[in-house]
C-alpha cells in the first residue's frame, strides 16, 4: 500500500503518469476536458480488469458536482472513518482570469496594438494555465482513490466511473448548504469541548503526538500557503509590467537616431525576453510551490479530520463506559449498554488502528512529495536565472561596446 | 524676486561688452554661417542645450542693447525691445508672452546682433578664446557633490542642509575645493535666479527638484521613518543631479550668482520661495493665469526648424512620460515582490520548524534563508531601478518641459 502511495502521486498535480506499481487493475485518467460557459465537462477514462465492470476499458463525461458528491459520499461513510478520504478537488475557478481579459477588452486607448496584443497573448496562457491545473486536481483525487484498496472498492466509486448516464447530482442548495455549515459548527465546537474534556486522556502518546503535531502543521502550511500565493502574484505582475517598458522603449527607439536608436532597440527586445523569462519563474513557483502547499493544506485538513473522528470514537467509547458502568450499578438494561460498550470499543480500536497506519502514510507521502517539488523548483529557478544573466550580460556588452 | 531687481544688472554691463566683443566678433563667424543657413544643424557645440540655445536666441533680441553704433540695425528689434523691457520684471506674469512676436526668420536680425545679444550675458572678464576652449570641453573640470544631509534646528522651522562640495580646476573660482552648507531654498532661489536671467535669452536652465510640503513636514516632525528617509535621499541625489546639469552648461557656469552659490558661506536667504509666503502665492496666481494663456493664444512657428524640433520634444516628452509611469509602476511591484518574499520566508521557516522530519525540517529552513536573500536582492534591485531609471527619466521629463518653456518663449 505505502508504495502505491508512494509514486509520487499526490505531489505534483499535473505532471502526472501514475505507474501504479504491479497492480493496473484500475487506471483511472481525465483524458479530456471541456469548458463550457460555466461548467467543465471532464471525460474520466478507466481500463481496469476488476471483474465487476463490464468492459475494461470505458469513459464516461462529469461534471465538478459529481466528483463532490463521490467525495461527500465517502466522507458520510461509516465504514471509511478509520481512513484519510482524498481531499475534494477545489471549484473550477476562471473568474478572476475571466475578469481580467473582459478589463483588457474594454481597455486602454492608450496601449498599442502590439502590447494589447502581448497582455491578450499572456491572458490567455493563464487561463489555460488554470485550466490545466484544475483537471489535473480531479485527476488526483481519482487516482488516489483507485490506489487506496479500501476506497477503490467503494460501489459508489464503480457507478462513478461507469455509469454512462448523467449521475443527476445537483449542487446543494441553500438549505443543504446551511446544514452543511452548522454542522462545521457543530464539529468545530464538539472537538474543542472533547479536547476540553477533562476527562478524556488520550491513551496513546503516537497519537497525542500527531494531533499536536497535525494542529501546528495545519495553520502554518496554511500561511505559507498564501504568502506564496502572493509571492506568484507579485512575481507576475512584475513580468506583466516588463510590457509597457519594452513597448515604450522601441517606440522611443524608433524616433531616435544612429547609437541611442540601437541601445533603445536593444533594450526594448530585453525587456521582451526578461519578461517572459519572469513570468516562466513565476509560473513554476506557481506549479511547484504553491500548488503543492495548497494541496497539503487540504491533506492535512483531511488526517485533521480522521483524528476527529478517532477522538470522537474515543469519546463515545469513554461514554459507553460510563454507561455501562451506570447501568451495571443500577442493574438495568446491563445487557444493552453492554454490547453498546463492546460496539463502541471495537470501533475506536478499529479506528486507532487504520488511523495510525493513514498517518504515516501521510507523512511519507508528504515528505516525498515536498522533496520532489522543491528539488524540481530549485533546478528550474537555476536554469532560469542562468538564462537570464546570460541575457543581462550579453546585452550589456552590446550596449557598451557599441562605439 | 524678479520684482525686486531691475533688468539684469547685466543691462549695465553690456555696452562694455560690447566693445570687448568686437575684436571676437569674427569667432563668430562659424556661429554666424549656420545661423544664415538657417534650418541647418546647429552649430557643433559640446552640448546639445548650446546648440538650442544658440539657435533660439536668434529671434529674441530680448537683450536691452542700446548701442549706438547699432540702432538702425536694431531699428525693427527696437519695437519689440521696448514693448518688452518693463514687462520683463515680473517674468512670471503672462504679457511677455503676446509682447514678443517670434521674430523668427533669423534673416531678419543680421548675424551680428545676434551674435552680440547672445554673447551678452555671458562674459565678464573672460576673452572668447577662454570660452571657446571650455565649449570643447577641454578644461571643463567641475565636480559638484551634494551630500550630508543634516537636519538643522527643530519643528516646523527645521530644515535640512546639505554640504555642496566643489572640486575645480577652472581660474574664476578662488579655491579649487571648497564646499558651502546650503538649503533646499537656496537651490530654488538659485534656479529662479537663473531662470529671470537666462531663460528669456532662450537658454534651457536645467529646472530644479519640486518642493514637496508633505515630505518636508515629515522630515521636520521628526519622523525617523523609511519614507522620510527615502525622500531626503531622492531629493539630495536629485539636487546632485540638478547642480551638475547647472555646470555643465559653460554659460550658466559663469554666472555670479552660481558662483556664489557654490563659494559663499552665506547666502542671503531666498524668502520668496517659500511655498506660503505671499509671493508662493502669486506665483501659483501667475502660473494659472500663464497656463490658461498659452492655450488660448497659439503663436505660430513659421521657422520649419523650430517645428520640427517642438514637434520631436513632444514626441519625446509624451514617450517619456509613459515610459516613466511603466518604470514607477514597475519599482513598486518589486517593492510588494521583496515584501511578500521576506513574509513568504518566514512562513517557510515556521513550517520547517514544525516539520518533524529532520530532512525535509532542514530543506525548509534552508528554503526560507534563501528566500530572505532573494527578498534582499529584490529590494536592492527596486532600488537601483528607482533611483536611476525612474530618477533619471523624470529629470529629464522636466528637463523637456523647460526646453518647452523656452522655446514658446
Amino acid at each position: 500500500m505505502e508504495e502505491h502511495r508512494e509514486a509520487g502521486k499526490e505531489s505534483k498535480p499535473s505532471s502526472m503518469s501514475v505507474d501504479l506499481q504491479g497492480d493496473s487493475s484500475l487506471q483511472v485518467e481525465i483524458s479530456d476536458a471541456v469548458s463550457e460557459r460555466d461548467k467543465v465537462k471532464f471525460t474520466v477514462q478507466t481500463k481496469s480488469c476488476v471483474p465487476h465492470f463490464a468492459q475494461t476499458e470505458f469513459s464516461v463525461v462529469r461534471h465538478h458536482e459529481e466528483f463532490i458528491w463521490l467525495h461527500n459520499a465517502y466522507v458520510e461513510n461509516e465504514e471509511y472513518a478509520g481512513l484519510i478520504i482524498p481531499p475534494a478537488p477545489p471549484r473550477p475557478d476562471f473568474e478572476a482570469s475571466r475578469e481580467k481579459l473582459q478589463k483588457l477588452g474594454e481597455g486602454d486607448s492608450s496601449i498599442t496594438r502590439e502590447e494589447f496584443a502581448k497582455m491578450k497573448e499572456e491572458l490567455e496562457a493563464e487561463y489555460l494555465a488554470i485550466f490545466k491545473k484544475t483537471v489535473a486536481m480531479h485527476e488526483v483525487f481519482l487516482q488516489r482513490l483507485a490506489a487506496h484498496p479500501t476506497l477503490r472498492r467503494d460501489h459508489n466509486f464503480f457507478v462513478f466511473l461507469e455509469y454512462g448516464q448523467d449521475l443527476s447530482v445537483r449542487g446543494k442548495n441553500r438549505k443543504e448548504l446551511l446544514g452543511g455549515f452548522l454542522r462545521n459548527i457543530v464539529k468545530s465546537a464538539d472537538e474543542a469541548l472533547i479536547t476540553g474534556m477533562s476527562g478524556l486522556k488520550e491513551v496513546d502518546d503516537f497519537f497525542e503526538h500527531e494531533r499536536t503535531f497535525l494542529l501546528e502543521y495545519h495553520t502554518r502550511i496554511r500561511d505559507a500557503c498564501l504568502r506564496a500565493d502572493r509571492v506568484m502574484h507579485s512575481h507576475k505582475c512584475l513580468a506583466d509590467d516588463y510590457i509597457p517598458i519594452s513597448a515604450a522603449l522601441s517606440s522611443l527607439g524608433t524616433q531616435e537616431v544612429n547609437q541611442l536608436k540601437t541601445s533603445f532597440l536593444k533594450l526594448a527586445e530585453l525587456f521582451e525576453r526578461l519578461r517572459k523569462l519572469e513570468g516562466r519563474v513565476a509560473s513554476d513557483e506557481d506549479l511547484k510551490l504553491s500548488d503543492m502547499l495548497r494541496y497539503y493544506v487540504r491533506d492535512s485538513q483531511a488526517a485533521k479530520d480522521l483524528l476527529y473522528r478517532r477522538l470522537r470514537a474515543l469519546a463515545d467509547y469513554e461514554n459507553a463506559n460510563k454507561a455501562l458502568d451506570k447501568a451495571r450499578t443500577r442493574n438495568r438494561e446491563v445487557r444493552t449498554a453492554e454490547s453498546h460498550q463492546q460496539l463502541c470499543c471495537q470501533r475506536f480500536e478499529r479506528l486507532s488502528d487504520s488511523a495510525k497506519q493513514e498517518l504515516m502514510d501521510f507523512r511519507s507521502r508528504r515528505v516525498s512529495s515536498f522533496r520532489k517539488n522543491l528539488m524540481e523548483l530549485a533546478e528550474l529557478e537555476l536554469k532560469h536565472a542562468k538564462a537570464s544573466t546570460l541575457l543581462l550580460r550579453n546585452t550589456l556588452v552590446i550596449l557598451k561596446g557599441d562605439p | 524676486m524678479a520684482a525686486e531687481r531691475e533688468p539684469p544688472p547685466l543691462g549695465v554691463g553690456k555696452p562694455t561688452d560690447f566693445e570687448e566683443l568686437e575684436d571676437g566678433e569674427d569667432l563668430f563667424t562659424s556661429t554666424v554661417s549656420t545661423l544664415e543657413s538657417s534650418p541647418s544643424s546647429p552649430d557643433p557645440a559640446s552640448l546639445i542645450t548650446e546648440d538650442i540655445s544658440t539657435n533660439s536666441n536668434g529671434p529674441k533680441p530680448a537683450e536691452v542693447v542700446l548701442d549706438d553704433d547699432r540702432e538702425d540695425l536694431f531699428a525693427e528689434a527696437t519695437e519689440e525691445v521696448s514693448l518688452d523691457s518693463p514687462e520683463r520684471e515680473p517674468i512670471l506674469s503672462s504679457e511677455p508672452s503676446p509682447a514678443v512676436t517670434p521674430v523668427t526668420p533669423t534673416t531678419l536680425i543680421a548675424p551680428r546682433i545676434e551674435s552680440k545679444s547672445m554673447s551678452a550675458p555671458v562674459i565678464f572678464d573672460r576673452s572668447r578664446e577662454e570660452i571657446e576652449e571650455e565649449a570643447n570641453g577641454d578644461v571643463f573640470d567641475i565636480e559638484i557633490g551634494v551630500s550630508d544631509p543634516e537636519k538643522v534646528g527643530d519643528g516646523m522651522n527645521a530644515y535640512m542642509a546639505y554640504r555642496v562640495t566643489t572640486k575645480t580646476s577652472l581660474s574664476m573660482f578662488s579655491k579649487s575645493e571648497f564646499s558651502v552648507k546650503r538649503r533646499f531654498s537656496d537651490f530654488l532661489g538659485l534656479h529662479s535666479k537663473l531662470a529671470s536671467k537666462y531663460l528669456h535669452v532662450g537658454y534651457i536652465v536645467p529646472p530644479a527638484p519640486e518642493k514637496s510640503i508633505v515630505g518636508m513636514t515629515k522630515v521636520k516632525v521628526g519622523k525617523e521613518d523609511s519614507s522620510s528617509t527615502e525622500f531626503v535621499e531622492k531629493r539630495r541625489a536629485a539636487l546632485e543631479r540638478y547642480l551638475q546639469r547647472t555646470v555643465k552648461h559653460p554659460t550658466l557656469l559663469q554666472d555670479p550668482d552660481l558662483r556664489q552659490f557654490l563659494e559663499s558661506s552665506e547666502l542671503p536667504r531666498a524668502v520668496n520661495t517659500q511655498a506660503l509666503s505671499g509671493a508662493g502665492i502669486l506665483r501659483m496666481v501667475n502660473k494659472a493665469a500663464d497656463a490658461v494663456n498659452k492655450m488660448t493664444i497659439k503663436m505660430n512657428e513659421s521657422d520649419a526648424w523650430f517645428e520640427e524640433k517642438q514637434q520631436q520634444f513632444e514626441n519625446l516628452d509624451q514617450q517619456l512620460r509613459k515610459l516613466h509611469a511603466s518604470v514607477e509602476a514597475l519599482v513598486c511591484h518589486r517593492k510588494e515582490l521583496s515584501a511578500n518574499t521576506a513574509a513568504f520566508a518566514k512562513s517557510a521557516a515556521m513550517l520547517g520548524n514544525s516539520e518533524d522530519h529532520t530532512a525535509l525540517s532542514r530543506a525548509l529552513s534552508q528554503l526560507a534563508e534563501v528566500e530572505e536573500k532573494i527578498d534582499q536582492l529584490h529590494q536592492e534591485q527596486a532600488f537601483a531601478d528607482f533611483y536611476m531609471f525612474s530618477e533619471l527619466l523624470s529629470d529629464y521629463i522636466r528637463l523637456i518641459a523647460a526646453v518647452k518653456v523656452s522655446l514658446t518663449l
